[in-house]
């Protein structure tokens, strides 16, 4: 058992931050016994705050999954794969016959195009009229937007 | 790495995190003074440490690793905290019940008063001063687990003493 005397240096040197671990467990057991000399009493709510503290424990733990993560290149594999199975798969599940233009190869089945035919030579005249029209002043767009690059160019040179 | 290496080292993090999980609580709780927000940077903590596991138990010290984890994380939060803190308080009605008889009687409780005294210290020296005291580290320890110099260990540990003393002092709170 500690004596006060004993305390009293102890808790000196404890001050001073001389004291090793075990001097440190010796006075908090001497704080712990109860019979304090009066003059070191003021002391005795920090050792017994110490003490509670060092009971606490963590609550229990919370269940959170920890999710095992799947490496990149694996996942990127499990892609490529996934991808050509389906275009595997509907590549050879396609229904015989089948196109690339179902839908217009099933309507000219029933499109009958000669209604739509341009018999009166007049009329012939002006669609091709408007065709080469239209053409032309396209190519002249082309030339003047060149000309206008050009001319930018030229004088980006300057 | 073969399935039994796999389930060596798991067996290994699992004792380590058993272990300190208490000792890694109490430093969070210690830092950010919120059973809530020290639960979940323990959590935190368990959760980035599980990616780290085959690392972890290779190290000399794995709970100072853990607990230097745990004291960044908790600083973290303490900051966010504050931050929101702050902002909530900025928009909060006044808090007419701060004052009842319960909340006088529970600050005037000893060890409560000795908390908040605590809770005055900078979170450096309140950490070390925990370490050393609930925890019971060396000096080393400490110094690995906090990524301070061993010097400034001990003068934190020097300064927090003294503060606290002068603060019971001050206060004159007597243990009943």
């Amino acid at each position: 058992m500690m004596t006060h005397s004993e305390a009293e240096i102890l808790l000196y040197r404890y001050f001073e931050g001389e004291t090793s671990l075990d001097e440190e467990l010796r006075l908090r057991e001497y704080f712990r016994a109860g019979d304090i000399r009066s003059d070191l009493a003021e002391l005795d709510p920090m050792f017994a705050y110490w003490d509670e503290a060092a009971q606490i424990v963590a609550p229990p733990a919370k269940q959170t999954a920890i999710r095992r993560r799947i490496p990149v290149r694996r996942l990127s594999a499990a892609a490529a794969a996934a991808v050509l199975f389906f275009a595997v798969g509907s590549w050879f599940n396609q229904p015989a016959g089948l196109t690339n233009f179902p839908i217009a190869e099933a309507e000219s089945t029933t499109i009958d195009w000669s209604k739509y035919e341009v018999t009166d030579p007049e009329e012939a005249y002006k669609v091709l009229r408007n065709a080469l029209g239209t053409a032309s002043a396209e190519m002249n767009r082309s030339a003047r937007i060149t000309v206008r690059e050009i001319s930018a160019a030229r004088n980006a040179l300057k | 790495m073969t399935r039994a290496n796999t389930a060596i080292i798991l067996d290994h993090y699992s004792s380590i995190i058993t272990s300190v999980r208490d000792r890694l609580y109490r430093l969070a709780l210690r830092v950010v003074n919120d059973a809530d927000d020290a639960e979940d940077v323990v959590q935190d903590v368990l959760v980035k440490s599980w990616g780290q596991r085959e690392k972890i138990v290779c190290l000399d010290n794995p709970p100072a690793w853990l607990l230097r984890m745990t004291k960044h994380q908790a600083i973290d939060r303490l900051r966010s905290a504050r931050v929101r803190s702050a902002r909530e308080t900025e928009a909060a009605i006044p808090d007419h019940e701060a004052r009842t008889p319960y909340r006088i009687a529970a600050a005037n409780d000893t060890l409560s008063h000795v908390h908040r005294l605590l809770q005055q210290l900078p979170p450096d020296q309140r950490m070390v001063l925990h370490l050393r005291e609930v925890e019971g580290m060396e000096y080393q320890e400490i110094s690995e687990a906090t990524d301070l110099s061993m010097q400034q260990v001990k003068t934190y540990l020097h300064r927090g003493r003294h503060k606290i003393r002068a603060l019971l002092l001050k206060e004159k709170i007597v243990q009943p």
